[in-house]
């Protein structure tokens, strides 16, 4: 299942397989293990958390009867969703994570289906009607790659979906990105122990790979968003933390804390967006 | 909070004896005017002497506090006189 662009499953599966039960200690109820899409002052984890999987929906006009395509479905959270809000009519959602597939198994989705595949490899049994890729992107690219190559690798995957997509369909994508950091600066300890083989887009190579593919419908980045997530996750870390220590270690826990603060301070000082970005299939592509 | 939190002097003492100890030079030549980023502080040594910090007076501070009062100066008026954030 190892992709050719980006983190292999093997360094996926260092971070994600870290145990389900050590994840739902400090994520919120669904387990979304991504940026929340904060309203107000007063929006809890799990609030923001349910606004971010109804914006990127209502991104892709899910209804009813909609086939979506999740990539990257974690533990399923979206797809619950749709099941719960829009009776998605099918859902596949695609996962390096061996722990996460099982978990999404274990949900008994009607209609849902959860593969062990990177999108490289992913063939349909038919359209999409609307992709969805949310915190996933970030591992599309390896550090080790040319910008020449990372931009091969985006451009390859925005291919992948144009020809998923049925006719004038969608792809709502959120991603960190770099802001006024450079590649170079990659926190080496975010990239060496937290998500190995991963190197972040910037906001213009989302925009330049779907060139002539896809129309840009709505762009953004809300940093602020991910400070709030990673604040939530350290306090429930915190508040839980001999829980966790129990079930995966001192220096487990540790990692956790120190990746959560560093990456905080990555988004306060805007060394890094989060961007979310929506697209519509050109349905006549003009390639470059 | 600790007691020790209110005095100014303390805390700026504190953070200087620190800092100093970080970067390997005198206390002297620790200018409380300065930004911790003048001094070449890179995110990970802040959170280090964050959490220090946080243990020292007795409240969990946000990690990002060095940030928003990028100063001796100003982060010693935050604690003395600021609403600090974090449970205590």
């Amino acid at each position: 299942v190892t992709p050719t662009v980006g983190a292999s499953s093997e360094a996926i599966a260092w971070h994600y397989d870290a145990g389900n039960a050590f994840y739902a200690l400090w994520l919120d109820e669904s387990l979304t293990y991504s940026c929340g899409l904060f309203a107000g002052e007063t929006t809890t984890l799990g609030e923001a958390q349910e606004r971010k999987l109804m914006h990127h929906a209502d991104a892709v006009e899910a209804r009813a009867d909609s086939h979506i395509l999740d990539v990257g479905c974690g533990w399923g959270s979206m797809l619950s969703w749709l099941h719960r809000h829009r009776r998605a009519g099918r859902a596949v959602g695609l996962t390096l994570s061996r722990a996460q597939a099982e978990h999404v198994a274990q949900l008994a989705l009607p209609r849902t289906e959860v593969r062990v595949e990177s999108w490289e490899a992913h063939v349909p049994r038919d359209a999409y009607d609307g992709i969805v890729t949310i915190g996933a992107f970030e591992h599309f690219a390896s550090p080790s790659a040319s910008d020449e190559e990372k931009l091969a690798g985006y451009r390859r995957f925005f291919r992948q979906c144009h020809g998923w997509l049925r006719p004038g369909g969608r792809l709502s994508l959120q991603s960190i990105v770099y802001e006024n950091a450079t590649r170079a600066e990659l926190n080496a300890f975010i990239r060496d122990s937290i998500f190995p083989e991963s190197d972040l887009p910037r906001a213009a190579d989302l925009l330049l790979a779907a060139q002539g593919l896809f129309e840009l419908r709505q762009l953004e980045s809300r940093p602020e968003h991910y400070v709030r997530t990673l604040r939530s996750w350290l306090a429930n870390l915190r508040r839980r933390r001999a829980e966790a220590v129990a079930l995966v270690g001192e220096e487990t826990v540790k990692r956790y804390e120190r990746y959560f603060q560093l990456s905080m301070i990555g988004f306060h000082t805007r060394r890094m967006g989060l961007c979310r970005a929506t697209f519509q299939r050109l349905d006549e592509p003009r390639l470059p | 909070m600790n007691e020790h939190v209110r005095d100014a002097a303390t805390l700026r003492d504190w953070l200087v004896t620190r800092l100093a100890t970080i970067l390997g030079q005198p206390k002297e030549t620790i200018d409380t005017s300065w930004t911790f980023n003048r001094f070449g502080l890179d995110s990970g040594t802040a959170i280090g002497l964050t959490e220090e910090l946080s243990a020292w007076i007795g409240v969990e501070l946000d990690a990002m506090v060095l940030y928003d009062h990028p100063t001796i100066d100003r982060l010693v008026a935050h604690l003395v006189t600021g609403s600090v954030r974090g449970a205590s």
